[in-house]
């Protein structure tokens, strides 16, 4: 049974020539997409940045199909055969790799995480910034890239915190002292959420409160209208939520009575 | 005079529900939206070229003529027909003494048309409380609207709130006595963006709401052409620079636009669909169109001071060479929410632009030159405001961020 064509020169030039486009192509999408995502902020940018990975799955398919019936005779035999081999291969030497690749082809149907998603994988949290075919990037809010292999997919949780849309629901935390009127706290807090200027005013707000053995902790929840202002946004009602709360004569707990992290975050 | 009465009001009250944006042809709105497209991409922030430029056989107006061509509104003619819309709307249920809300679009000239029924009709004006007296919640403000015998007007609504966290509480309790029955009968006048907010802000339930019916083409054309006529003696003939043809009809009479048949022309439907049928933007940008021919007799002479000195063919550019302001490339996140904070408020002071905005005093001042500088943003009497040539780009760039806009 003969597998292989003649792998005489032309079709060895034919094939890096494919290659090379492909490669070529696939830089120009991932360079290009971007570009047009920024000019569309808002959520046309995240519709734009979704075909990043697609377009490139698709330019490799056309590629690797294009080599394959230049070096192989195309018969269903002759497929299986090449296709046993590799499966071999790769299930023995690179078994996380070709583990990556093949969870890497799952995200772009499934979606668990897409660009300009904000999402967090075993503590680090940030906003998905390139997919590739075995790994994918965040950039936290720190200014850290921390690159995550899509291997991830299979057995850890993977938060994601708006999930293609533009929603994504904010916290901020206020301690009081137990004693204080809960109906003038929960309309000051409301209106400080109305009033911020990064509010998504289309989205509810929410206002959780809970007794601690330290304080009474409320939580204001709202959206911001873009994801990406997030950390202004809770910034923007914790000081202004302060600033209502004093206007009340609401206490604070003591400093001593307070558990050691305590920060505000992202739901 | 006959003809004239044959013809649909130019200004006509609806309820909210039935105000209809013009709407332009599919064609049109491709080409438009291909054209902002390029500009979003081209991203260098540059303006585009002064139309005059490729124009240079004829000249801009004198703004002093200008006024006379195409002046400011007389909003007694609005006001006439809101008090004929409400007087109707009160004879159907003659034992009621409801409020009503009268919205108006940005630029729609709404508070100048409720301040003129005021002084008409001598219905007391309820001046609207200063920023101190919003911010302080001082509820001595209410005090104006007991013991009225007749109704009241809150002729800007908008000027009664601020979106800080002391500057609910007034409109809150406004609202309340409203619907207590504390407050007699009145009518309030409310921006379109600031009563989309208030919706989310306000839990009591509004008054019926009434709105002044946009725009649409044929009334436009009208409306230009008795502006027009109203100051300036000669008969006029609009024609367009690029094909010669007319832009408003040449004789108002029966034939005139508001008739059924009658042809108007591209440029008017395009500008009553770009300025989403508001008489204040669609006048602005009416006049950034005109041009006239230099009279040559003139040469070396002052620019002519009355309308009688105007040769009677006014030409207009055509829609694709008037310039419009183009948003900076890309926008900051400060200028979305400065913009954004203006057309909630319909204008807000530097002053009060640094209380409300979680930006430093200094950033807002440079986000509101550049703003300005683009032709997005004016200054008017202490008052920022978005301009009304930029009001529809910046509309459609806000409603695509995700910002809560007005209905319309």
């Amino acid at each position: 049974m003969k597998i292989l064509h003649n792998l005489n020169q032309v079709v060895i030039i034919e094939v890096i020539i494919v290659v090379a486009a492909a490669l070529l192509l696939i830089t120009l999408s991932q360079r290009i997409l971007p570009w047009l995502a920024e000019r569309f902020s808002g959520r046309y940018r995240l519709y734009v940045l979704a075909l990043v990975p697609v377009l490139r799955l698709m330019i490799i398919g056309v590629a690797v199909w294009m080599i394959i019936s230049k070096i192989i005779e195309p018969t269903i035999e002759n497929l299986f055969a090449l296709l046993g081999a590799l499966g071999l291969a790769l299930g023995f030497a690179f078994k996380d790799y070709a583990g990556s690749l093949i969870a890497g082809i799952v995200t772009l149907y499934e979606m668990p995480y897409r660009l300009g998603d904000w999402i967090s994988v075993e503590g680090a949290y940030g906003e998905v910034k390139s997919i590739g075919m075995r790994s994918f990037e965040i950039l936290t809010p720190d200014d850290t890239v921390v690159v995550i292999p899509h291997l991830k997919l299979w057995d850890k949780k993977i938060f994601n915190s708006n999930d293609g849309t533009c929603n994504l629901q904010c916290a901020a935390e206020f301690y009081l002292h137990p004693r204080h009127n809960p109906k003038a706290v929960i309309q000051a807090l409301l209106d400080t959420a109305l009033t911020s200027s990064y509010l998504q005013v289309l989205k509810p707000i929410n206002i959780v409160a809970s007794e601690k053995p330290w304080a009474t902790q409320y939580r204001l929840k709202a959206y911001p209208v873009d994801p990406r202002d997030q950390f202004r946004f809770i910034t923007d009602l914790t000081v202004r939520g302060k600033v209502a709360l004093a206007g009340l004569g609401v206490d604070y707990p003591a400093p001593y009575a307070l558990p050691p992290d305590h920060s505000q975050s992202a739901t | 005079m006959e003809h004239i009465e044959k013809k649909p009001p130019l200004w006509h009250y609806v309820p909210l529900s039935d105000y209809a944006v013009p709407q332009t042809t599919m064609s049109r709105t491709i080409k438009g939206g291909i054209r902002g497209l390029w500009q979003r991409l081209r991203a260098t922030g540059k303006q585009p070229e002064d139309p005059q430029k490729s124009e240079s056989d004829l000249q801009h107006i004198p703004d002093e003529v200008l006024e006379n061509m195409a002046p400011n509104p007389d909003w007694q003619l609005p006001a006439g027909y809101l008090k004929t819309a409400l007087d109707q709307r009160l004879g159907a249920t003659p034992d009621e003494k409801p409020t009503f809300l009268v919205v108006g679009l940005p630029h729609g000239g709404n508070a100048e048309i409720l301040t003129v029924l005021a002084r008409d009709l001598k219905w007391p004006l309820i001046t609207a409380p200063s920023d101190e007296q919003i911010l302080s919640q001082d509820h001595n403000w209410l005090k104006q609207f007991e013991n009225n015998d007749t109704p009241w007007v809150v002729p800007a609504l908008e000027r009664c709130y601020l979106r800080h966290v002391h500057g609910l509480a007034l409109v809150r309790q406004l609202f309340e006595n409203i619907n207590i029955g504390a407050m007699g009968n009145g009518i309030i006048g409310c921006d379109s963006w600031a009563l989309a907010y208030l919706k989310h802000v306000v839990p009591e339930r509004l008054p019926e709401a009434w709105v002044a019916q946009a725009f649409g083409d044929r009334r436009l054309s009208r409306w230009l052409y008795e502006l027009a006529s109203s100051r300036f003696q000669k008969p006029i003939l609009f024609r367009q620079t690029d094909n010669g043809k007319p832009v408003l009809p040449i004789e108002p009479g029966n034939a005139g636009p508001d008739t059924a048949g009658t042809q108007v022309s591209a440029f008017i439907d395009q500008l009553s669909a770009h300025s989403l049928g508001i008489p204040g933007i669609a006048l602005c940008l009416w006049r950034k169109a005109l041009r006239m021919e230099p009279d040559k007799t003139m040469a070396g002479k002052p620019l002519p001071e009355t309308p009688s000195d105007l040769k009677t063919t006014i030409w207009v550019l055509p829609w694709n060479k008037l310039g419009h302001p183009v948003l900076p490339s890309p926008i900051s996140p400060e200028s979305s929410i400065l913009l954004h904070s203006l057309l909630l408020h319909n204008g807000l002071s530097q002053a009060i632009l640094a209380e409300i905005l979680p930006i430093s005093p200094h950033v807002i001042t440079s986000t509101a030159r550049v703003l300005k500088d683009a032709g997005l943003v004016e200054e008017n009497q202490g008052l920022w405001n978005v301009s009304p040539a930029g009001y529809p780009i910046v509309r459609q760039y806000l409603n695509g961020e995700g910002y809560l806009t007005d209905p319309f």
